[in-house]
């Protein structure tokens, strides 16, 4: 007997056909939104409906502001600033693209004013840009931006909450509804887990926000985290702790390490009663743990407690567990 | 007027059989009036349609035969060397279009030298000189109302010719064999077609019309990289349903002098006027029919 031969099997490299499709994919969704071209500076002018944080313009490029200008001494120091980033366009050009809509034979813009400004100041007379034919409705314009801005290193991270914050107001503005967190992941474009700890950041108390402005706490996992401490004091110890623990593992292991000794001590308990433990039970419907918490927080003992559960999304069931663990750790409070 | 770029990144894959037969059927079969533009210097595409002459200034190259029009004593083409090429359109030129043996289709044809000249511009230049030249052409008056389509073949690069080709188009087709490096050639040519969406508004795209299995040979290799291309999400759609098989028909059929000269003058239970027929009727409705 001979052994039959095996078929000669072959196949594209996986890489290849995910590269293949994801270009196809690209080129399609990509199609109906913006083009892309390089586009003279000096057709760009800035957008009167969208608040500048510079007083330096377009007009003062690139031979420099007048003396008699009342904002010189503002405007030399703009520019002083912008100069490190006019000399990398000068060395490797603009790695992202502006973007602007057309507006009559100008294009105004939408995101990408400082890099406009350095260009000119590196002398160059075209500029990348991603083009929107018209000018966006707010949310649209605010999305754009927000996602400009989620990639710049120099921006804080108080100033990417309160972008967010614009996003998710003119959201629910136009919607009718608001961004939880797998609404808001889809949204946005990212995972689910980035969508929780901006909610989680943005849920944080008082103290968690000053810290966010500050600049005390500036990443936004370890915000997320700390806004999540149940415990007030636990809480207060991570913010002070984060402002000389760099590293995030070990910041962890210290608030970990606090909160077993918080729940090593002896619970009070009341005279004559005996601490012990309530099966709350199981449920496979998550409409049961959304009625209970719409039920609390629409009381007035509940209602201050309701952003702390937009994070969730209550028909997810491991969000519901979860939203639910944290209604009963606010119960235990009360 | 619709433009459609036959384009892959690895040479012989079938790019100049493709602008050959769907010139050759649209026009000669359907009756479309339509003009070839050839862009590569290489000039096969010209050659299927004209007596291309040896190019004086590159022993290996070609140009157009003198143009059936010149008239050297006609007072009006003086200063005129009797040629007209695509090329010219680089060199701010003046193009005449060539009549073929096919009834409504005319062709632009190659120039070795003079495509290679016109690629030879700085990095600066190259925008305004080149990419931008040929869409200017194609977007004449007078060449949108004398003709239905355009089909431009291409140089097996992405250099600035195709660039230019792509800037011109309003459809893309893809020719590959079923074979790894071919199937990289299509990654690149995917990639040049993605950059040129970026750069056009929503109402002036440039459609991928699919990918054309090429030279197909009954043996695993082809039949599994097909079935791989069809399998994967977002390139099935674009593979088209038919395919081109390696025939000797096609070889014959560009011997000069060959009779009969056309594919699609074949007897009609010939297998290669089957698949080609197929497969540019496939291609007739994906650009004329269901266009939206």
């Amino acid at each position: 007997m001979t052994a039959k031969a095996k078929r000669k099997s072959f196949a594209i490299n996986q890489s290849l056909a995910d590269g293949l499709s994801q270009t196809i994919h690209s080129a399609n969704s990509y199609a109906s939104e913006m083009r892309y071209e390089a586009v003279p500076l000096s057709k760009i002018e800035v957008d009167p409906e969208n608040p500048r944080d510079l007083a330096l313009g377009f007009t003062d490029l690139p031979q420099g502001p007048e003396k008699t200008d009342p904002l010189y001494g503002q405007k030399k120091e703009e520019i002083k600033s912008l100069a490190s980033l006019a000399h990398s366009i000068t060395q490797e050009g603009v790695l992202n693209a502006v973007i602007v809509f057309k507006h009559n034979d100008k294009y105004r813009l939408i995101a990408g004013e400082r890099r406009c400004l350095a260009s000119l100041i590196a002398g160059k007379e075209f500029i990348n840009a991603k083009i929107l034919d018209q000018r966006p409705d707010k949310l649209k314009k605010t999305v754009i931006q927000w996602i400009e801005n989620i990639e710049r290193a120099d921006l804080s991270l108080w100033e990417k909450l309160n972008n967010l914050k614009s996003v998710m107001g003119f959201y629910e503005e136009e919607k009718g509804e608001k961004l939880n967190s797998t609404s808001l992941s889809e949204f946005l474009g990212c995972s689910r887990v980035q969508a929780n700890y901006y909610l989680a950041a943005m849920a944080g108390d008082e103290n968690v926000q000053d810290a966010i402005q500050k600049g005390t706490l500036n990443s936004l996992e370890r915000a997320a985290y700390i806004a999540r401490i149940e415990s007030d004091e636990t809480r207060e110890l991570a913010l002070k702790l984060s402002e000389t623990v760099t590293n995030f593992k070990e910041l962890k292991e210290l608030i970990a390490k606090n909160d077993n000794f918080e729940k090593a001590q002896p619970k009070k308990s009341k005279q004559g009663r005996k601490p012990s433990k309530v099966n709350l039970g199981q449920t496979k419907a998550t409409k049961v743990v959304e009625t209970i918490i719409q039920l609390f927080t629409e009381k007035e003992v509940g209602s201050k407690y309701k952003e702390q559960f937009q994070q969730y999304d209550l028909k997810n069931p491991s969000d519901a567990s979860a939203a639910f663990g944290r209604l009963i750790k606010i119960l235990e409070t009360l | 007027m619709k433009v459609i770029v036959s384009a892959t990144n690895k040479g012989g894959d079938g790019k100049t059989k493709l602008s050959i037969l769907m010139s050759e059927y649209f026009s000669g079969v359907k009756g479309l009036k339509g003009l070839g533009i050839d862009l590569d210097p290489q000039c096969n595409f010209s050659s299927r349609f004209l007596d291309m002459e040896l190019d004086p200034n590159d022993r290996h190259g070609k140009v157009p035969p003198f143009h059936p029009d010149y008239d050297p004593s006609d007072p009006e083409d003086e200063g005129w060397d009797g040629r007209s090429s695509i090329a010219n359109i680089f060199f701010g030129e003046p193009v005449i279009p060539y009549p073929t043996h096919v009834d409504g289709f005319e062709i632009a044809p190659a120039s070795s030298s003079k495509l290679m000249d016109a690629e030879a511009v700085t990095k600066h230049d190259v925008a305004e000189k080149v990419h931008k030249q040929l869409k200017l052409f194609t977007g004449l008056d007078e060449l949108k109302s004398q003709y239905d389509y355009v089909v431009i073949d291409t140089p097996p690069a992405k250099g600035p010719l195709t660039i230019s080709a792509f800037k011109a188009s309003s459809h893309l087709l893809i020719p590959s064999q079923m074979e790894q490096y071919s199937v990289h050639g299509i990654y690149g040519m995917l990639q040049l077609w993605k950059q040129e969406t970026y750069s056009r508004s929503s109402d002036n795209p440039i459609k991928l019309i699919g990918i054309i299995p090429n030279q197909c040979r009954d043996i695993n290799l082809h039949s599994d990289f097909r079935q791989s291309l069809m399998e994967t999400p977002g390139i099935a759609e674009y593979m088209l349903p038919c395919i081109l098989k390696k025939r000797s028909a096609y070889a014959e059929s560009d011997v000069e002098g060959a009779v009969p000269k056309t594919i699609f003058d074949y007897p009609k239970r010939d297998k290669a006027k089957i698949e080609a027929t197929e497969a540019c009727e496939e291609i007739y409705r994906r650009v004329f029919e269901n266009d939206s």
